[in-house]
């Protein structure tokens, strides 16, 4: 068995791993960062993003067969032929659904950074401090005071495109100038803020480089070209990934070594030292399993797969895995709900559209139960609005000269406006929705499967329904018309912001980890990803995930430097 | 050479006249050519669903930057169409060659009133084969998706670039009829 030794080890180089990276690395730690799946280079790994719709030899469609082999991610809307080389097949990595969980996966350097859609918001103490206002989950240990500075590192490197709003459910950042909201978006901005006192639409902050700092020019990104192509990989760096920017930096101080095809099996726990003394990795290909030791350990495989490792890393100390005397491990997994969506038609704008494309739309920040409780359901939810019309092909009628003259004789016509929300609602964590291990069934390397068990509950169908009210209220306050409420019924897990498991919190007895992200009871083993998250909230989670990783690694440098590790 | 081996190659030689006559005159059944629940057309029968789609949707000579119109919907097909549906495909085009009485696959493409007259009968009637109806309209919508999507198409009906050169979020389309948008 081949050896080697790190002082510090990251298990999975997606959004935060690659931040961990970055940090260490900087401040001069020897790092190793591990990856189960193959390595992504920057533009070269990019095989479509230059691709035409024209080119793609199904016009975008996934074949029948791939489809079929795959149903779980064939239903995530971006599971495309332009990049369906980034998301892992359900065929190749199979787990088991105690409760129906669509688990969308990207096993690559880069993870699912190359996927996610982009949008940054912060946390604000509404969220922070839910969970001990509202009586669920466990107290967060840390404020938005305590992550604050970190959002703002965070930001001002990856890029972030926003406006000053000056809420107070959503705190400001280190914005980049956004692009403006088109004509229907500020129509409907408008009609919300002379209608109601406690809702506002705002431009959508998001991670693209509206315009290109020198410190983005020195990570070799540059401007956005609002291609809106971001899920092929962007050869400007337009947007960020860990594969555009935080991978590529630490690899530029010497001190990383990146290891594709590593599917860790375990962390390793020292009985004499009462440490983590690194980890066990099989090589995905070869099957050969290597041992690496290193004096501190960060878990950032993604929520459910770093609750897996630490299942799995069971010792005389810890026979239940890692850090999981409480038996909370696994437990208390929330996830947003994205069931709900209400379009409509706009007639009026009639003379106006948009010229080009942006990466972003608008934004309603929450704004139920935000000073007390006011609804019949705990917590609440943001919304997305979207404004857009375009050119219509007329499919035509009929056969022969007729339906061609139609198409070709005719320049398309622009359509009325389209325009739609969807609801972005917090779950409350719960003891049942858990991620566990089968007992007796294991993967291709030898892995036990994993099981998962997550589902709606009755506070989120409640919050639906606040939602179909609200926001048809508020498109009728608009003049919008055709107004429908959809529902997809769809599964927990196509939102793709699974959270918990090995959650924060202030005592040993009811969570994982403290307040900076150490296992309480083994403190050289952080977990910085989503598996961290204490209760969900509305925000998209990359931004705090990312803040959060960046505070660990610096207080874990810190900690190293003082011997406390 | 050997008496039985020249036998045996006239006797081969007539089986392949035999088959290559009925190639020409395309009497072979359409559901011949599936082959591990893939259609896979011949020479013949490609080119007449060629003539078949651009019947449907006259756009000879409009553009080079239209891909052929047969080689995209037998991809569609076979590819994104589950094995029920190919094979509802394969019998229906059959049962087109068959209403057509086209034995020798030829479509005069510049009069096609005629076949058109017997399409649009076909759709109007409910008693209508289900096959014959999934062929006509396949042919169809995949026709049409293969204008629709051409670069001929969207760079110059739809004005579409993947570098979008700026970003106007409120545009007067009045009085921008001839720009780019």
């Amino acid at each position: 068995m081949n050896e080697s030794n790190y002082d510090a080890i990251i298990i999975g180089a997606g959004m935060s791993g690659g931040w961990v990276a970055k940090e260490l690395c900087e401040q001069g730690l020897k790092t190793l960062l591990l990856e189960r799946g193959p390595d992504v280079k920057h533009i070269q790994d990019y095989p479509t993003t230059n691709m035409q719709p024209w080119e793609f030899k199904h016009r975008g469609e996934m074949p029948y067969d791939v489809q079929k082999e795959n149903p779980i991610v064939s239903r995530c809307y971006a599971f495309k032929e332009d990049n369906a080389h980034f998301m892992v097949k359900d065929k190749e990595h199979p787990y088991k659904q105690d409760k129906p969980f669509d688990w969308i996966r990207g096993y690559q350097v880069g993870g699912k950074s190359l996927l996610w859609a982009r949008q940054t918001q912060r946390w604000s103490d509404f969220d922070f401090e839910g969970p001990a206002r509202d009586g669920f989950s466990v107290d967060w240990p840390i404020r938005y005071k305590d992550l604050a500075p970190w959002y703002s590192k965070v930001e001002k490197f990856a890029g972030i495109t926003g406006n000053k709003d000056g809420l107070e459910t959503l705190p400001d950042g280190e914005f980049l100038p956004a692009w403006q909201l088109n004509c229907v978006q500020d129509y409907f901005t408008d009609v919300i803020a002379k209608n109601y006192k406690d809702r506002h639409v705002i431009f959508g902050r998001c991670a693209h480089l509206a315009e290109a700092k020198d410190i983005h020019r020195e990570q070799g990104r540059t401007q956005c070209m609002k291609r809106t192509e971001c899920e092929r990989g962007c050869p400007f760096g337009g947007y960020f990934s860990s594969v555009s920017s935080t991978i590529p930096w630490a690899l530029k101080s010497g001190n990383l070594t990146l290891k594709p095809y590593s599917v860790v099996e375990s962390v390793m726990y020292d009985e004499e030292s009462g440490k983590a003394s690194g980890v066990r990795v099989i090589d995905s290909n070869t099957k050969e399993v290597t041992e690496y030791t290193s004096k501190i350990v960060f878990l950032n495989a993604g929520s459910i797969n770093t609750v897996s490792i630490l299942l799995n890393s069971k010792s005389d100390r810890f026979p239940n895995g890692l850090g999981n005397d409480t038996g909370l491990l696994g437990k208390y997994v929330g996830f947003h709900n994205y069931r709900g969506k209400v379009n409509a038609i706009h007639d009026g704008h009639i003379n106006t559209a948009v010229k080009g494309r942006i990466p972003t739309g608008a934004y309603i920040p929450r704004f139920q139960n935000i000073h007390r409780q006011e609804t019949d359901f705990l917590r609440g939810y943001a919304a997305t609005f979207f404004a857009g019309r375009s050119k219509q092909v007329e499919m035509g009628e009929g056969f022969g000269h007729a339906l061609s003259s139609q198409i070709l004789d005719n320049q398309p016509e622009y359509g009325p406006w389209h325009v739609g929300s969807g609801i972005m609602g917090a779950t409350i964590p719960k003891e049942t929705n858990y991620i566990k291990l089968d007992e007796t069934e294991t993967d291709e390397w030898g892995n036990p499967l994993i099981r998962i068990s997550m589902e709606y509950d009755d506070n989120d169908e409640k919050m639906l329904k606040h939602f179909f009210g609200q926001f048809t209220e508020m498109f009728e306050k608009a003049g919008f018309e055709n107004i429908t409420q959809a529902d997809s019924k769809q599964a927990p897990g196509l939102d793709i912001h699974e959270m918990g498991g090995a959650r924060m919190g202030k005592d040993a007895k009811t969570s994982v980890l403290n307040k900076w992200n150490q296992l309480h009871n083994c403190k050289n083993v952080f977990v910085t990803d989503g598996a961290c998250m204490t209760s969900t909230s509305t925000q998209n989670p990359s931004l705090t995930y990312m803040a959060i990783s960046a505070r660990a690694a610096n207080y874990a440098v810190e900690a190293l430097k003082k011997g406390e590790i | 050479m050997h008496r039985r081996e020249a036998v045996k190659r006239i006797a081969l030689a007539s089986i392949a006249a035999m088959v290559m006559t009925r190639c020409d005159f395309g009497e072979e059944e359409v559901t011949e050519f599936l082959s591990e629940g893939k259609l896979q057309l011949n020479q013949k029968h490609k080119k007449y669903l060629a003539q078949i789609s651009e019947t449907f949707l006259p756009i000879k000579g409009k553009s080079d930057r239209i891909d052929p119109a047969a080689d995209f919907i037998m991809t569609m097909v076979n590819d994104c169409k589950s094995p029920a549906d190919i094979q509802k495909f394969a019998v229906g085009f059959n049962d087109y060659k068959n209403l057509m009485n086209q034995s020798s696959l030829e479509i005069d493409t510049d009069e096609p009133e005629e076949v058109l007259t017997v399409v649009e009968g076909v759709l109007d009637k409910k008693e209508s084969k289900e096959e014959l109806t999934y062929f006509i309209l396949t042919v169809r919508e995949l026709s049409l998706k293969n204008l629709t999507s051409s670069a001929f198409f969207m760079e110059d009906y739809l004005d579409y670039q993947l570098i979008p050169s700026e970003y106007i979020a409120c545009y007067d389309i009045t009085k921008s009829q001839n720009e780019r948008i």
